[in-house]
């Protein structure tokens, strides 16, 4: 099964690379990729098919995938964290705490933050939904650690309360935004991996492989917690640790995407439920299959994106929207129908 | 509104005498080669008044004067711009405004090898006239450029010379949109602001910057003796008439002497070419006597 | 030895144990009884190490409790809860599979997946080792969550011995699953000498399979003797604050039996 999706995702890279407005065959993808490597080959390309596939394409894919990886397993390791299949990485606060300092800075950033703005350019707009995202998820970690353990109860509640607080300073923002401004955030919060560089990979490459290689290591304790968390305990596993350390790196992941990319929905709550239905709850299988296959839909997801309504883009949220709530809805009805 | 649909018909002929005043200048220019992608509806206009229209690959989603500009490929919204969207079309040239974005697409596009031109949005009448000399320059199309600034110019002083003549300025107000609940009323700081002053007219709205969403004893406060609506808008409410029953309206001495007046919102807030001649009718409406107004709708 | 000495727990100002001292040693059977709120749930809690002695301490073969490692602890000491939510579709093998996730380290995959099979032999549940978890009654689910907890201590842990700790196993089980979880847990502490403490309900139940019990009573421990002893009707009397009588077992004479009186129909014995 996660040879399948592997091989599905590989190939899948290279029709992307391959496929898009700008017309470029696999062979001379190839040919570009080698060249690059310093292996020319007899394959005959243009320069604007290699500034597009490497400059354009390549950190697009890379981050492409990265993202929708990271996404997925956040998603995954929240629902084993909160033992609810519902559960969702916004529940803690990040994209909520990322979109009110993406506001913040959209709309102040002549007033208050032009010295920022001076300094940082246009990494203003990521940075700041970073530290926004962290502040708010450890903001409502802090609320729900009552000294000694996190109460998983008190983290949701915590998390639906701040969401609420964020989201109104956001529409109080939203609120004194002129029309340009809104029409900018806007499109934020629709996400888009348009305009994705080398140095955004740079920027976020770290912080998504850490998600993305840590989180699957926690398989067998997030199995336990399922059990509950006084019986992961008795399995040996520091558990108010592990709370912690899921906590803290869905946040970095989380974070680390919705500042590059906006606010991409589903991919953490669909990508993990069609794993589930597909191989099981086992984390072992659940975590890097959700890696997989999320990067897998974001991929395709982005594919469609930039060539939809080609030459212009379509941002990316409501592509993994449409996909992604049907199937939702689907799953809502089918689990009806099995419980009665 | 036959006011309106008169002076664009007018305004064509005054294109197409360009068109055909700068055929020469064309040919002789080499810049056959040139393959540009406009965003932005005003530049597009002054590509097209320059003749250059060969030349355009593909316009955005605010390219919408001429009409014939929005059978070319499109490029999508101006802030959502994607970069391998744009060089798929093979564009020599970027002439975009300076609300095109993400900035990240624009450095993409800059490093592929476009020449990228932005171009500042300035809602006054040396913003419209700077574009002009500026993509014209661009273009090699000085001489063209220069005979258009010129027009340019010339409306505007018709509409200075107007201006000096009027003894008072009426209070207006302008709706943005008027969708759903209380509509957004444009303040301080927008192209319908510095539409409105050009027209001769004063902005009763203008102790906020920006377009708000005012309730209807803001609006029966700000007693505007003339309101202006969006074609949009009224096209959704379903007709002037209705416009009349919206909430505090009746109240107001616009809505009381039915001076309700409908604008072209493209060719008013584009401050393109269009924008001299689209004030000067603005203010020919705005200083109508109120019954001469009642004839007329 | 598991020993508790003199351990106190208090949370906010309302003491849960009274300075409760006990033995549990390898090989012999423990029942824990007591009214409802005698503070039987803190004990086992305190003794998994869920809840924190005020004062008193804990050791475990030998060592005080907080010096052991949690993998190490895992490895000597089952902890069978009252009731499990697990809530997502885990085939019953996995989850007795999860019973050896503290030996994924020093057992091959294969080798946890030979002991979780006894496991489940042992048990008597081999046969719903395919079925889906939520699927099941509730008397399978705690056979099930059994075999786990004994597949979590199935060999022995060096010279070290190794303890269960059971949370009411027999509550919601129907008579033959009663007798039959005591069965399979008084095989395994003569097989395996391991200590198993069981909070018990049934004190007939407890009279069956237990070496020793002890008497919970508000916090306090009250006795902890064989059955016995422990089983005499002032005693259970003061403690439960009911009427009974003691005979012995038909079929065991050594084994006492509790017989509860009747209880007089409510106001009648007040006129």
């Amino acid at each position: 099964m996660l040879l399948g999706l592997w091989l599905l995702l590989s190939l899948s890279c290279l029709l992307v690379l391959g496929n898009g407005v700008v017309n470029i065959s696999p062979g001379q993808a190839l040919a570009i990729l080698a060249d690059s490597l310093g292996w020319h080959t007899a394959w005959p390309f243009s320069h604007e098919q290699q500034t597009v596939l490497l400059a354009i394409r390549a950190p697009r894919l890379v981050l492409g995938l990265l993202v929708g990886g990271s996404l997925a397993v956040s998603g995954a390791a929240m629902q084993g964290l909160f033992r609810n299949p519902l559960a969702d990485p916004a529940l803690i606060g990040i994209s909520s705490g990322a979109a009110l300092a993406a506001v913040a800075v959209i709309v102040l950033q002549n007033t208050l933050f032009s010295g920022l703005a001076v300094l940082l350019g246009h990494y203003l707009l990521p940075v700041a939904a970073i530290c926004g995202g962290f502040t708010v998820s450890w903001l409502v970690y802090r609320l729900a650690d009552s000294g000694d353990r996190l109460d998983i109860g008190s983290l949701l509640l915590a998390g639906i309360a701040i969401n609420a607080l964020a989201g109104s300073a956001t529409g109080l923002l939203v609120y004194i935004s002129n029309d340009d401004q809104l029409r900018t955030l806007t499109f934020w919060s629709m996400g888009s991996l348009s305009g994705v560089g080398w140095d955004s990979v740079l920027l976020g490459a770290p912080f998504l492989a850490l998600n993305l290689i840590v989180l699957p290591l926690l398989a067998y304790p997030l199995n336990a917690l399922l059990l509950g968390e006084a019986e992961a305990g008795h399995l040996g596993f520091p558990v108010e640790r592990l709370k912690t350390a899921i906590v803290a790196l869905v946040a970095l992941g989380v974070g680390t995407a919705v500042a590059l990319t906006g606010i991409i929905g589903f991919i953490g709550l669909v990508v993990p439920h069609l794993l589930r239905l597909l191989v099981g709850p086992d984390h072992r299988w659940l975590l890097p299959g959700s890696a997989l296959l999320g990067a897998l839909l974001l991929l395709c997801s982005d594919y469609l994106a930039r060539t939809l309504a080609a030459p212009a883009e379509v941002p990316i949220g409501i592509i993994t929207g449409v996909l992604g709530s049907p199937f939702f809805l689907w799953l809502l009805f089918r689990q009806k129908i099995m419980g009665h | 509104m036959h006011n309106l649909t008169s002076w664009k018909r007018q305004l064509m002929r005054f294109t197409l005498l360009v068109a055909v005043g700068c055929h020469g200048a064309t040919a002789t220019a080499d810049e056959d080669a040139d393959r540009i992608v406009s965003v932005g509806g005003a530049l597009t206009e002054i590509i097209y008044a320059l003749d250059a229209q060969s030349h355009l690959v593909g316009v955005d989603t605010t390219s919408l004067w001429p009409e014939s500009a929005q059978t070319l490929p499109q490029v999508g919204y101006m802030r959502a711009l994607s970069a391998e969207g744009i060089l798929s079309l093979t564009p020599d040239r970027l002439i975009a405004s300076a609300h095109a974005g993400p900035p990240p697409v624009l450095e993409q596009i800059r490093s592929a090898g476009v020449e990228v031109s932005i171009f500042p949005e300035d809602y006054s009448e040396a913003g419209v006239i700077n574009k002009i000399t500026a993509v014209a320059e661009l273009l090699s199309k000085q001489a063209a450029g220069t005979k258009l600034a010129h027009t340019i110019r010339a409306d505007f002083q018709q509409l200075a010379d107007w201006r000096a003549k009027l003894t008072r300025h009426p209070k207006v107000l302008f709706f943005m949109a008027v969708s759903h609940g209380a509509p957004l009323v444009s303040g301080r700081d927008t192209p319908a602001d510095a539409m409105i002053r050009l027209a001769g007219g004063s902005n009763a709205a203008s102790d906020f910057s920006g377009n708000k969403a005012i309730g209807s004893e803001t609006i029966i406060a700000a007693a505007p003796e003339v309101i202006l609506l969006t074609d949009i808008s009224v096209n959704a409410l379903g007709g002037l008439d209705k416009c009349y029953q919206l909430p505090g309206i009746a109240q107001t001495p616009a809505g009381e002497n039915r001076r309700l007046i409908v604008v072209d919102t493209l060719a008013l807030l584009g401050f393109g070419l269009r924008s001299g001649q689209a004030a000067l009718a603005l203010a020919k409406q705005l200083h109508q006597q109120p019954n001469a107004a009642a004839h007329a709708e | 030895m598991l020993i508790a000495d003199q351990i106190s727990v208090q949370i906010g100002s309302k003491s849960l144990l009274k300075q409760v001292s006990l033995t549990l040693c390898p090989g012999e059977v423990l029942a824990v009884v007591g009214p409802n709120g005698a503070g039987k749930s803190s004990l086992l809690r305190t003794l998994s190490g869920e809840l924190s002695p005020h004062s008193g301490s804990l050791s475990l073969n030998g060592r005080l409790l907080p010096g052991w490692d949690a993998g190490q602890l895992a490895k000597m000491r089952g902890v069978l809860p009252q009731s499990s939510a697990l809530a997502f579709r885990f085939s019953v093998r996995d989850v007795v599979l999860m019973g050896r996730s503290p030996h994924r380290k020093t057992h091959s995959h294969n080798q946890n997946l030979v002991i979780t099979e006894q496991a489940l032999a042992l048990t008597d549940t081999a046969h719903l080792a395919g079925r889906i978890y939520t699927t099941l009654s509730g008397g399978e689910r705690q056979r099930v969550q059994l075999a786990r907890v004994l597949a979590q201590i199935w060999e022995p842990c060096g010279e070290l011995q190794r303890y269960l700790l059971l949370d009411e196993p027999t509550s919601a089980l129907d008579l033959a699953h009663q007798h039959a979880v005591l069965a399979i847990t008084r095989r395994f502490a003569d097989s395996q000498n391991t200590g198993v403490l069981a909070i018990l309900h049934d004190l007939n139940l407890a009279a069956l399979y237990a070496d020793r019990i002890a008497v919970l009573h508000d916090g306090s421990l009250i006795v902890t003797d064989t059955p016995q002893g422990v089983l005499n009707s002032s005693l259970i009397q003061q403690v439960f604050q009911y009427p009974v009588s003691i005979g012995s077992h038909p079929l065991y004479p050594a084994c006492p039996l509790l017989i509860p009186h009747r209880q007089a129909p409510p106001g009648i014995s007040a006129r």
